[in-house]
């Protein structure tokens, strides 16, 4: 059964800005759902309030699950001095026990079982974006989110992650992922929501989204993202 | 001069009694208030690294300035509390290693809550995002961020270590330099020099550097082996 997440008059001011704000809204959550919109136009803000990392400065957001059955990975995480194992084991401090079995399997599960014992901070962009998304699977989450989960990654290593987010749909879970590529997004999303300016401009099937966007700054978006690219 | 280079060397080589006598009262006192440093200015520090509340920077200041306080101020304020008509007095700490340990516990705190607050602090602007997704409690939280600072920190319980087994105010106040009782390196090396013992003198002297550099060299091999292990 779909879920939404609902924001009530919400507004989000840092540094005395206000970087994010929205109406009456639900998201539904469905699927694999991309955020795509312009650098700053607040994705990685919704990914943090979805997520509880933060709170409105006004208004109210209803989360359809408590804050422990959602996992959010960044864009960059920062590797501790640790083990890639011992990255896994920290979760057992949370409010999730693990056996060394379930490690080993997150672990095997993105293909860096050979690397249980290597520093983390030895790894690749691609190997610690996997290290991060087997931590985000073992935290059993219903709902996760991640911020440009493929940025600075090759194309090998895109492929895999794309692979996982798939995987992750495929158990039940919903997907969230904020991107700059389109193309990722085709491939990957069944619904996007598209962002500028700190507001949610356009919530819609993918497809529907790329042949006919129902806003001029959707339109304009496009224009030059596809001329980027 | 080179006589009482040559009659230290013996003193050492010979392992006299009294030098190791001194030698083992140092190291009991420095490295037990050491300990107690370590278990309340590490604490001190990640909470000070990681906690945000009004009058912080106060506090951090006073901190910082805690570290530069003459040790012989410390060992008068000690002495203070621990004399016959201080509020402790009746513990009867003074002129006995646990009223030095004491005043040696004042001088390393402050010194390894201040450096430690400055490393994890970083850490923690570095790892505080993760943290938090993660959802980790307080408690756990301090620990990995102490853990992820393991080898850095050991730089602040060395500076710990160094200004205990070096400082010679404190321990002279409080201890009273009493042979057999209270008498350290450091409070013996004035001691003797002062009636014209150069040879004892010089061999605790050489004794107190040669500790030092063993303290270094032991952080050293640590952080060698541990960022061959872990990057």
């Amino acid at each position: 059964m779909d879920k939404s997440f609902t924001l009530q008059n919400v507004k989000i001011i840092s540094n005395g800005r206000s970087i994010f704000q929205a109406d009456d809204s639900d998201i539904v959550l469905s699927g694999i759902t991309a955020l795509i919109g312009p650098n700053g136009a607040g994705k990685t803000t919704l990914l943090r309030l979805m997520h509880g990392l933060i709170e409105p400065s006004a208004g109210r957001c209803i989360r359809p699950f408590p804050a422990h059955e959602s996992a959010l990975v960044f864009h960059y995480t920062p590797m501790l001095k640790a083990t890639v194992r011992e990255h896994l084991s920290l979760l057992r401090d949370t409010q999730h026990p693990l056996t060394d079995q379930e490690i080993d399997g997150a672990l095997h599960a993105v293909g860096i079982s050979h690397l249980a014992n290597t520093p983390a901070q030895r790894l690749s962009a691609g190997e610690r974006q996997k290290l991060c998304l087997a931590r985000a699977r073992l935290q059993n989450p219903k709902l996760v989110l991640l911020d440009e989960p493929t940025a600075n990654l090759d194309p090998n290593a895109s492929d895999d992650v794309e692979q996982m987010i798939v995987q992750l749909a495929n158990e039940g879970k919903m997907v969230i992922f904020a991107s700059h590529n389109m193309a990722q997004v085709k491939r990957l999303a069944h619904t996007l929501i598209f962002m500028q300016e700190g507001k949610i401009l356009e919530t819609s099937p993918t497809s529907a989204f790329f042949k006919n966007p129902q806003t001029k700054e959707g339109s304009q978006f496009l224009a030059r993202e596809f001329i980027a690219q | 001069m080179y006589q009482a280079f040559i009659d230290a060397l013996a003193l050492l080589a010979h392992l006299d009694a009294a030098i190791v006598r001194i030698v083992i009262t140092s190291l009991q006192v420095s490295i037990t208030a050491l300990i107690l440093g370590i278990l309340i200015g590490l604490p001190l520090g990640a909470w000070l690294a990681t906690e945000e509340f009004a009058g912080k920077k106060v506090a951090i200041v006073i901190l910082n300035s805690l570290m530069g306080v003459p040790t012989v101020i410390v060992g008068v304020l000690v002495y203070l509390i621990l004399s016959r008509s201080g509020p402790f007095g009746e513990w009867g700490w003074l002129f006995t290693v646990k009223g030095m340990i004491l005043a040696q516990f004042f001088i390393t705190t402050p010194l390894i809550a201040a450096l430690s607050r400055q490393i994890l602090e970083d850490s923690w602007k570095i790892h505080r995002d993760t943290f938090m997704a993660l959802r980790l409690p307080y408690l756990p939280r301090l620990k990995w961020l102490i853990w992820d600072c393991r080898f850095s920190l050991t730089i602040a319980i060395l500076a710990g270590f160094a200004r205990a087994i070096s400082e010679v105010g404190a321990v002279m106040i409080v201890g009273g330099n009493i042979d057999r009782v209270s008498r350290t390196m450091t409070t013996a090396i004035a001691l003797e020099t002062s009636k014209g013992d150069l040879a004892f003198a010089l061999s605790l002297g050489i004794g107190l550097v040669g500790l030092v550099i063993l303290a270094n060299i032991f952080i050293f091999a640590v952080r060698q082996i541990a960022e061959r292990r872990y990057g």
